[in-house]
């Protein structure tokens, strides 16, 4: 391996590649919303690119959770987020029962129950010792059981007048729910970069061993990731009953194909150890926007699926370095 | 590309005239706008064991991957059997009935290692299934060759890592070739295995095989080699033919290093004694009592002083790991007392023994003391980070001051706090595996072999920091597999052997036969002490 | 307790935990499902088995080469609904459309190993996506079940020949020997040298890209079959009918011993996983748990059955620190 001082020093290299493949990520966005205006006139209203916005926002949240997951490394992934995401909003709903004041029980009862289960998945995970993807694979069957046993079959509920209100309602123009994702971005980036907490994460994903070495730990670091990451997606759940109103079973299904999409739009690597949550957040807008030009094509739900598919195998192909033999 | 004319011996009045197998003239290379290969210049006959040494940078690496076919050159010209040639891979190189030994990086640890040793071209037998019989006997042979007594059988992951560097030996030797090039070959070893190596490597030679010999450690290139060729800044710089030439070491050091060798002074015992009691006020600093690991580490009990380099010696895998481990707070389970600083300690894990002042250097610094794939400033502030306790956010400005003291403490070349580590030597990485604990100001430091693989200069580098620490009161165990090391470092040496303290041993006493005679336990057992390898310190 | 030296060595092999789990859950097997020992059982059990073992002898394939497929299931349903498409009463019909499905079934296969092999995306979001663009495939070429499949094909599933040997066990026999024909081949060991150390395996001179393609087309060979029984089973062309294999293909193989990270396992693993997760599915059924916590149940099982295969692990592991 050669030690030669570099002509150009590669961290900046590396951030000129990382800052590309956003620079794509936006592009494509934009063009995609030209696409949409050209088959649908009026795609482009503000009006409607806030609809869009709002949508992602869901999605956004969720991401965020599951690219945390990612970036604590061992191979991690959180393959329950759709099951959970589903849990989440029919307990919200079971406890809200329309009413406002039962909001802070809601919310807490949903977060609480991501958290648990992520929990358990971090458990499985980090001190038994089996890998994630079959651990949260194995739980996505499980979380999707309870839901069934919870509601019975019939969820029931639904949501308050004040929760419909963040969902739906906008200030100035712009969504409220999507003013609170802004927040999220913001702070997130500023956690994963200013904040001890993200430093330790991005150690313990990078190399386990050397964070250990280091004081850290990692076995109690990555199932408090996991259980945190189910605790996002409980509070994503409890925010989009209040944009569906009433809930419905496997609401959350179409969410852990996407959530896992955005994260590599992102530009998060899947082995863990770098990343910001702003590329994933693109990545969720991306999808958002071409779900919609999709509905607005108005195709069919196999086509749908193909896209989707499609879309993410040639992004993530496109976007592979291939490793040079050492 | 059929294979090579094989090297006959024509006889020239009985003499033979050994064909040159390997000549490169006026090979250049460039990476990304840097000269890693100016004008390397190289040749290699039949027979004969040929040294390959230069400091890191030198361009001796690339000039090894070069020859062995995993780089290409951008000038120059390679000729193999006296022809030239055009190697665009290493199984190029492998058809020319070229092998090269590598730093364990080829073995799989799931399988056996006639499996490993057969891996990518493997026996068969009819209808081109596997002939495993064939494949086993020929590992037997070859690690026969070598003097190795392991079952092939044995799957890689259950050897120790200096079995492994002779199974990765044996693999190449398997190849039957016509040059070998060994890369690092001893970094592992410990004496006995560098002899019996070296019984092979003679063997070989004897039959006419090409040998290339890269090394840090001077004395066995020294010892074993026929001729030497150094590198220096890109160029070969010089040449040593052994014939003519001692075999010393202070020959070889000006061609690596460009200046006059520098005779490494340890200071007189005396000395130390008067530096470490000045700072044996504050009592004893680290004391383990009883300590014991099960099936690793019996009743282990020592005291260390304030500003003391201890040495645990011995032969590999002992259990100076462990000692260190279960320090770090990494290895758990332990029974036993330890006291720091008098006081008694339960170190259950790492953080403990960081906040007690404890830290540790690893044995493998790209498994266990780096993040790669990020910054020198985001490794050297991990540790600082990882015990910070109090601000909202990190103090920025504060751990960039903190980087680029630790840059200049160690001498990090180069200094650039946002570069990625990856892209470092392998002797300024192990600055950087060094450099992340200085904020820390540890009290007791543990060094886990931390020199492997790495050149003469950082090597010196890396001593006089810790040397500098000692002095300013730091405790140091240093576990080095090299005994010059501790020889050169030590005021006190343990051995270990079998988990258990066998010897001590005062600088004074210290000797390269002593240590080889206490690492094999061999004065209790009554049995004949066997030749004591060569060495400068008796 | 001092176990004698032949048995350690069984003992230490990556299958035996789950061997132990199958013996423990014949027996609880055997308690609930009435006549579990019969003949016409252990037809029935093994005309649902087949498939489980068959694709977790294909993901087993899959993850010994260090990487993992999760498009099983999509891929399964897509043959199967192309073959309940296309096929018609007649032999010639019935052959060319057996081989079209078996070829469909190495293409998907081939599809997603090479790109994994020659550009290298990591394999869980790659087969994601296919799995993914297969599912939709499928769902556009039949939205809703259906399809035919002639009387003479499907009944063949449920047949017994010789009086002895039921149809979907000869299938399972036909695989065991394509796998030990696989285990002389010079691309099987080289398979797990790439899985158990890629860059070992290159610096060996081992093309990695061609045996990644390859444990993906062996793969496919094993998806083959399944497709084929499971359209003998159902007869239609179902987009869904895949679904669960997913899930089942990676559990089955975890639990017969094959190391996620890859190079360590081996086939009677594989095949013990695929038998103790149709078991585990019996328990459920003949137990007789509601529907609601059927679904519940399987994860739950599922988890146990990975905790009781990590144990030995575990175990070594705190004997290790």
């Amino acid at each position: 391996m050669g030690n030669y001082a570099q002509a150009q020093p590669w961290s900046s290299r590396v951030k000129t590649l990382a800052s590309n493949q956003l620079a794509i990520a936006v592009l494509a966005v934009i063009a995609l919303f030209v696409f949409g205006e050209i088959i649908a006139p009026g795609f482009l209203s503000f009006s409607h690119l806030m609809s869009v916005l709002r949508l992602s926002v869901f999605l956004g949240i969720v991401a965020l959770g599951q690219a945390l997951v990612v970036m604590a490394g061992g191979e991690g992934i959180d393959l329950s987020v759709g099951s959970v995401l589903s849990l989440a909003v029919c307990i919200s709903s079971s406890l809200l029962l329309g009413k406002d004041a039962n909001i802070p029980f809601a919310l807490i009862g949903a977060v609480a129950a991501g958290f648990a289960i992520g929990l358990v998945n971090g458990i499985g995970v980090s001190y038994i010792g089996i890998p994630p993807l079959i651990m949260t694979l194995a739980m996505a069957s499980v979380v999707e059981g309870l839901s069934l046993i919870y509601t019975r079959g019939y969820p029931t509920g639904q949501a308050p007048e004040l929760l419909e209100a963040l969902g739906n309602g906008r200030i100035l123009q712009i969504p409220n729910i999507l003013v609170l994702w802004i927040v999220v971005i913001l702070a997130a980036t500023l956690l994963l970069f200013r904040k001890r907490w993200g430093a330790i994460l991005l150690g313990v994903g990078a190399n386990s061993i050397t964070a250990e070495l280091s004081g850290i730990n990692v076995r109690r670091f990555r199932m408090f990731v996991y259980g945190i990451c189910g605790g996002i997606t409980g509070l994503a759940g409890f925010l989009l009953l209040g944009y569906v109103g009433t809930p419905y079973l496997n609401l959350g299904a179409p969410y852990l194909m996407t959530s896992i999409a955005a994260v590599a739009i992102g530009g998060i690597s899947l082995a863990g150890g770098a990343g910001s949550y702003v590329g994933a957040a693109i990545g969720c807008i991306l999808l958002t926007t071409l779900s919609s030009i999709l509905v607005a094509l108005k195709t069919t739900e196999a086509v749908r699926q193909i896209v989707y598919g499609g879309l993410v195998f040639i992004i993530v192909v496109a976007y592979t370095r291939r490793k040079r033999d050492l | 590309m059929g294979t090579a004319a094989l090297p006959r011996f024509p006889h020239c009045e009985g003499k033979p005239v050994r064909m040159t197998v390997l000549e490169a003239t006026h090979i250049t290379k460039s990476f990304v706008g840097v000269r890693a290969l100016s004008d390397a210049n190289f040749a290699l006959r039949a027979g004969e064991i040929c040294g390959l040494v230069g400091a890191n940078g030198s361009g001796k690496t690339t000039f090894a991957r070069i020859v062995s076919g995993l780089l290409m050159p951008d000038g120059g010209e390679l000729k193999l059997y006296e022809k030239p040639v055009n190697l665009r891979s290493h199984l190029d190189a492998e058809r020319f009935r070229m092998a090269m030994v590598h730093q364990n990086l080829s073995l799989v640890s799931e399988m056996t290692i006639w499996e490993n040793i057969s891996l990518g071209r493997e026996a068969t037998g009819a209808m081109a299934l596997l002939d495993n019989r064939a494949a086993v006997a020929q590992a037997q042979a070859a690690m026969e060759t070598i003097g190795v007594k392991i079952p092939v059988h044995e799957r890689v992951k259950n050897i120790s890592p200096d079995e492994k560097q002779l199974v990765e030996i044996g693999k190449a030797l398997a190849k039957d070739p016509r040059i070998l090039i060994l890369d690092e070959p001893t970094a592992s070893l410990d004496f006995h295995q560098v002899e019996s190596l070296f019984r092979a490597v003679r063997q070989l030679k004897d039959h006419g095989v090409a040998i290339i010999f890269i090394s840090h450690r001077l004395w066995e290139v020294a010892k074993i080699c026929d001729r030497l060729v150094a590198f220096r800044n890109g160029e070969t710089v010089g040449e040593l033919d052994f014939a003519v030439q001692p075999r010393e070491e202070k020959l070889i050091i000006p061609l690596i290093t460009g200046q006059e060798a520098k005779e490494v002074v340890r200071k007189r015992s005396s000395v130390r004694e008067e530096e470490i009691s000045r700072h044996a006020a504050g009592g004893v600093a680290l004391e383990l009592r009883g300590v014991s690991l099960p099936r690793r580490l019996s009743d282990i009990s020592f005291r260390l002083r304030p500003g003391e380099v201890l040495g645990l010696g011995g032969l590999q895998g002992q259990g100076q790991e462990e000692i260190l481990m279960i320090l770090a707070g990494y290895l758990k389970g332990y029974t036993g007392e330890i006291f720091v600083e008098g006081r008694p300690r339960a170190l259950r894990n790492t953080r403990q023994a960081i906040r007690k002042g404890i830290a540790l250097i690893p044995g493998d610094r790209h498994k266990e003391g780096l993040f790669l794939e990020h910054s020198v400033f985001s490794n050297l502030l991990y540790p600082k980070v990882s015990m910070h306790r109090g601000s909202f956010f990190l103090p920025r400005r504060r751990f960039q001051k903190i980087a680029t003291e630790a840059i200049d403490s160690m001498s990090l070349v180069p200094p650039n706090p946002r570069l990625v580590v990856s892209q470092l030597s392998g002797g300024n990485q192990q600055k950087v595996v060094v450099g992340k604990w200085l904020a820390l100001s540890p009290r007791i430091l543990l060094l886990n072999d931390p020199t492997k693989g790495v050149d003469v200069g950082t090597r010196q580098n890396l001593y006089a920091i810790v040397s500098r620490l000692a002095e300013s009161g730091t405790s140091v165990i240093l576990y080095a597999s090299d005994n010059q090391e501790l020889i050169a470092n030590c005021d006190r040496v343990l051995i270990v052997f079998e988990g258990r303290i066998v010897k001590e041993m005062t600088a004074d006493e210290v000797s390269e036969e002593k240590l080889v005679v206490s690492s094999l336990n061999v004065e209790h057992t009554g049995e004949k002490a066997p030749e004591p390898a060569e060495g400068r310190g008796a | 307790m001092k176990v004698p030296r032949a048995f350690r060595g069984i003992m230490q092999d990556s299958s035996f935990p789950s061997f132990v789990m199958l013996v423990l859950l014949v027996i609880v097997n055997a308690v609930l499902q009435p006549g579990f020992f019969s003949f016409q059982v252990f037809r029935m059990n093994f005309m649902t088995f087949t498939p489980l073992i068959l694709v977790s002898l294909a993901q087993a394939t899959v993850i010994l080469v260090g990487a993992v497929d999760l498009s099983i299931g999509a891929g399964i349903s897509l043959v199967t609904v192309v073959m309940a498409s296309l096929m018609q009463d007649s032999p010639l019909s019935i052959i060319a459309v057996v081989l079209l499905g078996v070829a469909l079934a190495l293409f998907l296969s081939f599809f997603n190993g090479f790109f994994i092999g020659t550009i290298g995306p990591p394999p869980l979001i790659m087969t994601f996506a296919t799995s993914t663009m297969w599912f939709g495939t499928a769902l556009l070429i039949r939205p809703t079940p259906g399809g035919h499949i002639p009387e003479a094909y499907y009944t063949i599933y449920s047949r017994t020949l010789a009086g002895f040997l039921p149809v979907p066990v000869l299938i399972l026999l036909v695989a065991v020997a394509f796998c030990l024909l696989l285990g002389r081949t010079r691309s099987f060991r080289h398979l797990y040298a790439v899985g158990g150390n890629e860059r070992a395996a290159r610096a060996s001179g081992i093309n990695v890209t061609w045996t990644k393609i390859f444990a993906f087309l062996v793969s496919g060979v094993f998806v083959a079959l399944a497709a084929l029984c499971l359209v003998g089973q159902t007869a239609t062309g179902d987009a869904r009918s895949g679904q669960g294999f997913t899930l089942n293909s990676v559990a089955a193989a975890v639990i017969g011993g094959i190391a996620f990270s890859g190079g360590k396992g081996n086939y009677v693993g594989a095949i013990i996983g695929g038998i103790i997760l149709g078991m585990l599915i019996n328990i459920i059924y003949f137990a007789n748990i509601t529907s609601f916590y059927q679904e519940f149940m399987k994860g739950v099982i599922i988890i146990v059955a990975l905790l009781f295969g990590a144990v030995p692990r575990l175990r070594r592991e705190l004997a290790q620190r």
